[in-house]
């Protein structure tokens, strides 16, 4: 008989991935992948659409519809570690686009809806 | 007379220290005369073999820390008359001094003593050694029971943290001022230490804690100060920044910080819960985990968290771990459960609940097992060393020429699985004891194992199984300690690993009909 535990156990590595990250996990592992931005409340609604084509292929997303500011939300969302954010205002909404922020705070402006999903669903699937 | 320095022989006058060999190195803080640490002021044999010890070596380190241990210590009862000497030794990257004081020390008082240590090692006070007798020794010492303690044992040779006492002879260092000669402060100490105070170029205290004298929790609790010394101020805060980026990492705090898991009181040191932030990350983890077993032919399987005593008195757990057990629950008119701490003898029942044939070797079963440990209060750390914990845990039955066929695939899966879950982590997993180590596997093959597991009638007469333990006359393996302590001695971190024997030694007990591998 061969004994064998890989992990160990399954707190003790959830430990060792934690500090091994700094916390901030891979996409397939972030508890929450995507954070929708709305740059006004009026934005709402476009994100939640986006959000909800996301989770429907397994993606962990929310929309922060609290009544913070955009910039409050994004250092919420970084604080927490969250992969990927998209932000949405009126120029978004008129080329049916979203902007990608990322943890390192880099940003890329105006990718349309069904690439910006297609690349978070290839990043998680293929656990980059 | 003749010595050896530094590997070259040459004449030196009579009453040559140690300090004139290598006058005008300030770098070098103390001599290796004869394989031994000495101070620099030694004075030199003929036919004595030489070596310096730099400041920043390993052991010249440890010396630098275990000279500002003793300014702590002055400074202490400089500060606090009440204050009695505990021991204070240099430890990995630092060093610490306990004392029993009335109150513990805050952190204004960890400031004003080291503002106190500055002044001590600006005044420049000297480190001289001077033998004592045993008896000269005790009336000086009269006013520190602890230390006096120290002088009744002489030996400490084999631990590390006394510096008190162990060589050949008591000795006693005076910290001596520089400009009036007088003795300032003294401590019974087998040194050695630098020349001087002023040759402390950088320490910070860092923490304080409780302590047991001499580790055990039926003494008097002293209070421990912890601090670290450096041969220059950039590599103190080098350290500082180290440490600084280490607690940033710190599993506990983003744990708090993410809202990932915690450890109510209410619930009991060393048992987490899981939040739903941590709750998502874990079941990607086990996720991941099943889909990747599945696909390299495991079966699942399920056991409970408890079970009469009578299995782990099969297994050999009682034997040899009930200390780390849970104690039991009594039921059923004096029927006694303990809590599972492994999962192999659930495993094993599973395998002999019917005839196995040999077609079905190897026999994969997998389990997410939640196991329970009485891990001792003062090594139960985070997630990292817990009492209540879940392992990915599974037993492979083959046979001996399924073998190592089973382990290579075994290793290929493991390493699949890691370079998955932590992709750019070669330098990590060489860091890290790696979750690979935890994992024993056993040397030999079903027959072999047939031949370990010579039988030995059960005492329990309620069971037709045969028991092989520690009186077995069946040929030892290499991974079972002779004794419950050796084990223990041998690996540090958990005694579990051993048991895993234990529960080997039952599973292909050769058995009439039922339950047994033919092959």
């Amino acid at each position: 008989m061969i004994h064998r535990a890989l992990f160990g156990s399954i707190e003790r590595f959830f430990a060792v991935l934690l500090e091994h990250y700094g916390g901030a996990f891979p996409a397939w592992l972030a508890p929450v992948q995507v954070v929708g931005i709305p740059i006004s409340d009026a934005h709402n609604d476009y994100l939640q659409d986006v959000v909800e084509q996301l989770r429907s292929r397994g993606v962990r997303a929310e929309v922060d519809t609290s009544d913070d500011r955009m910039q409050k939300k994004i250092r919420t969302a970084q604080k927490q570690k969250v992969p990927f954010m998209l932000l949405a205002g009126d120029e978004d909404v008129s080329q049916n686009a979203v902007s990608f922020r990322f943890r390192d705070g880099s940003q890329q402006n105006g990718v349309p809806i069904d690439e910006a999903v297609e690349r978070i669903v290839s990043d998680v699937e293929n656990r980059v | 007379m003749q010595i050896t320095l530094a590997g070259n022989a040459q004449p030196v006058a009579a009453g040559t220290t140690a300090a004139q060999l290598f006058d005008g190195d300030r770098s070098v803080v103390v001599a290796r005369i004869n394989g031994e640490l000495r101070d620099l002021d030694t004075e030199i044999a003929d036919g004595d073999v030489v070596e310096p010890v730099a400041i920043s070596s390993e052991d010249g380190l440890g010396v630098l820390r275990h000279s500002t241990a003793h300014v702590l210590a002055q400074a202490v009862q400089d500060t606090f008359d009440d204050a009695r000497l505990g021991i204070g030794p240099p430890i990995k990257d630092g060093f610490y001094y306990d004392f029993d004081v009335e109150t513990p020390f805050t952190p204004d008082d960890l400031k004003r003593l080291e503002r106190r240590m500055q002044q001590i090692v600006k005044s420049g006070q000297r480190f001289a050694r001077r033998v004592v007798s045993d008896d000269a020794a005790r009336a000086e010492l009269a006013s520190e029971p602890y230390k006096l303690e120290l002088i009744g044992l002489k030996s400490g040779a084999g631990d590390d943290e006394l510096m008190e006492v162990g060589g050949d002879e008591l000795s006693i260092y005076d910290n001596i001022n520089g400009k009036t000669g007088d003795v300032e402060w003294k401590d019974l100490c087998r040194g050695p230490h630098l020349p001087s105070t002023r040759l402390i170029p950088a320490f910070k205290l860092m923490r304080t804690a409780a302590a047991y004298w001499r580790g055990s929790e039926k003494n008097p609790q002293l209070q421990r100060i912890y601090g670290t010394a450096w041969p220059s101020k950039e590599e103190l805060t080098k350290h500082l920044e180290l440490l600084a980026e280490a607690e940033k990492r710190d599993h506990r705090r983003l744990g708090a910080e993410l809202d990932l898991f915690s450890f109510p009181d209410e619930i009991g040191s060393g048992l987490s819960v899981f939040h739903p932030k941590g709750g998502t990350v874990r079941r990607v983890l086990e996720d991941y985990s099943r889909k990747r077993h599945d696909e390299s032919g495991y079966e699942f399987v399920n056991s409970p968290h408890i079970s009469k005593q009578e299995l782990f008195q099969i297994s050999g757990h009682l034997d040899w771990y009930a200390d780390s057990m849970y104690p039991p629950m009594e039921l059923d008119e004096g029927q006694r459960y303990y809590l599972k701490p492994m999962n192999c003898p659930y495993h094993n029942l599973i395998f002999r609940a019917r005839g196995r044939s040999y077609r079905e070797l190897p026999l994969r079963l997998f389990e997410f097992g939640s196991v329970y440990r009485y891990e001792k209060s003062g090594v139960v750390h985070g997630l990292t060393r817990v009492r209540g914990m879940t392992q990915d845990d599974a037993h492979i039955y083959c046979t001996k020429e399924q073998m190592p066929g089973e382990l290579d695939s075994l290793l290929t899966f493991v390493l699949n699985c890691f370079a998955t879950t932590a992709s750019t982590t070669s330098t990590w997993n060489c860091r890290r004891k790696t979750p690979t180590s935890r994992s024993v596997v056993m040397p030999s093959g079903t027959r072999q194992l047939r031949h370990f597991a010579k039988p030995q009638r059960s005492n329990s007469s309620s069971s037709s199984w045969t028991q092989v333990g520690r009186r077995s006359t069946a040929p030892r393996s290499p991974f079972k300690p002779a004794t419950p302590s050796a084990a223990r001695g041998r690996c540090p971190r958990s005694s579990w690993t051993f048991s895993y024997r234990a529960c080997l030694s039952w599973s292909f007990r050769p058995q009439t009909g039922r339950g047994s591998v033919r092959s």
